[in-house]
């Protein structure tokens, strides 16, 4: 049941970031939204569960992407290990908490992509658009990635709540 | 028989290994087609092709219904403008007859009509780092990777990856892409690259050869993807380097990449022919 509340999500969230209503709403076309969804997995999900939705979410997003394959599955990979990481030494649990793990998350995965860009056969990124894709992708992250959070947990929440009243009531 | 940490660290090990040896190695051939793509393809596109339409529709009923206000005044000035445009046209067609007329007599064989389908663009790439769209045709419709994807203005990409009814275009915008390209003035050759900020680069263009802004560039069909002849995009700046072998030249596509919403797909890899896209 969560595996398929997770993919809904991932599925909603990949639309969102490359069809029409991305286009029109900049805050959610500058970084991939996909990363508050592994972030969230990371913090507070059990890790095996963690662990398969980021693998498939990066499995599609590398045949999604332009990209060489693998990258998007390293990526959000160690995002994950790193966001189980960090509440071993971060005690804090607030919304300022996720604003900043959210715009670090977004940064690491502009720069591995950049990394991956200049590995690349084609010719690399110069650094003013480099700075300026991270920059940007840093900020909408930062103020968009809590609430992707928040919306995530919130939608996980009422699905297990309806499934207890299911079972209560079968 | 293994501890917790025992596994996270292999697990951990594992992928650092593949980060830093085979990642590299899989970047180093750029963007390939996937084994399950067109399964992928098949399942989200369609969806992404009803958001699209339907984001469409929205913004249509939005200009058409909200805008009524200027329309009054865009129409009055639409009217001059068809003045105008009657005129040219005929025009136009005096040039096109006399063009054919000259054609006749210089004795060139009027070449055939290359095959193409149209396509929708259903979605963009979700990173901002490589240029790529999806397309609702497929190999169902005759499409197969290495096919040129073009539009009346200009030249939009290739095919990379094609699904039984969806396929992805990388665009001449992402830094993986390379095309046979000459300056139409001057017939110089060169290679056009994937630039970035939507531009692209175009090189190999020795110091001695006469490249200027506002040049236009069109394909040279050498690459065997792109036929001969089509618009690619227009000079914007020459950089002539005196320490350097070749000058640095960005290239504006014709395409705005933004605002594409429709693409023919030429059929056929053949690029001896010139094609006629009109």
């Amino acid at each position: 049941m969560n595996y398929i509340i997770h993919a809904a999500i991932g599925l909603f969230l990949l639309i969102l970031q490359t069809t029409g209503p991305g286009r029109f709403l900049p805050l959610l076309s500058g970084y991939d939204l996909l990363i508050p969804l592994i972030l969230f997995l990371g913090l507070f999900r059990p890790a095996m569960e963690g662990i398969i939705v980021a693998t498939v979410c990066g499995v599609v997003m590398d045949i999604y992407s332009g990209g060489p394959p693998g990258l998007f599955v390293s990526v959000y990979l160690w995002l994950f290990v790193s966001s189980r990481w960090v509440p071993r030494y971060i005690h804090v649990r607030n919304f300022f908490f996720l604003i900043v793990i959210c715009a670090v998350g977004a940064g690491f995965e502009a720069a591995f992509l950049w990394m991956g860009a200049v590995l690349g056969p084609g010719r690399a990124p110069e650094y003013a658009f480099t700075l300026g894709i991270m920059l940007k992708s840093v900020l909408s992250a930062a103020i968009t990635g809590p609430v992707i959070i928040l919306f995530c947990d919130r939608i996980l929440d009422m699905a297990q709540k309806w499934r207890a009243r299911r079972e209560r009531f079968v | 028989m293994f501890s917790k940490k025992m596994v996270s660290a292999l697990a951990i090990i594992v992928l650092f290994v593949f980060t830093a040896v085979l990642l590299p190695a899989s970047a180093r051939h750029g963007p390939r087609a996937h084994p399950i793509g067109g399964i992928v393809f098949s399942v989200i596109a369609p969806v992404q092709e009803g958001v699209t339409r339907l984001t469409g529709f929205a913004v249509f009923v939005w200009e058409t219904y909200f805008n009524l206000v200027s329309t009054s005044r865009v129409n009055r000035q639409l009217e001059k403008d068809l003045a105008t445009a009657r005129q040219n046209a005929n025009r136009h067609r005096e040039i096109e007859r006399e063009n054919e007329r000259l054609r006749d007599l210089l004795g060139f064989a009027r070449q055939s009509r290359r095959k193409v389908v149209t396509a929708l663009v259903v979605a963009e790439d979700p990173a901002v780092w490589f240029d790529a769209i999806f397309i609702n045709q497929g190999t169902a419709d005759g499409v197969r990777k290495g096919l040129a994807v073009t539009t009346p203005t200009g030249i939009v990409g290739k095919i990379i990856n094609a699904g039984p009814n969806y396929s992805q275009v990388l665009l001449i915008t992402d830094r993986n892409s390379a095309m046979g390209a000459r300056a139409a003035r001057t017939r110089v050759r060169g290679i056009l690259e994937g630039g970035h900020s939507g531009q692209c680069c175009f090189k190999y263009v020795q110091q001695k050869r006469d490249v200027a802004a506002g040049d236009e560039i069109i394909t040279t069909g050498m690459d065997r993807v792109f036929p001969p002849g089509l618009a690619v995009g227009v000079v914007t700046k020459v950089i002539r380097d005196p320490q350097g072998m070749f000058q640095e030249i960005i290239v504006e596509p014709h395409v705005d990449f933004d605002k594409l919403e429709e693409v023919l797909v030429i059929l056929g890899t053949d690029s001896v022919l010139e094609m006629d896209l009109q």
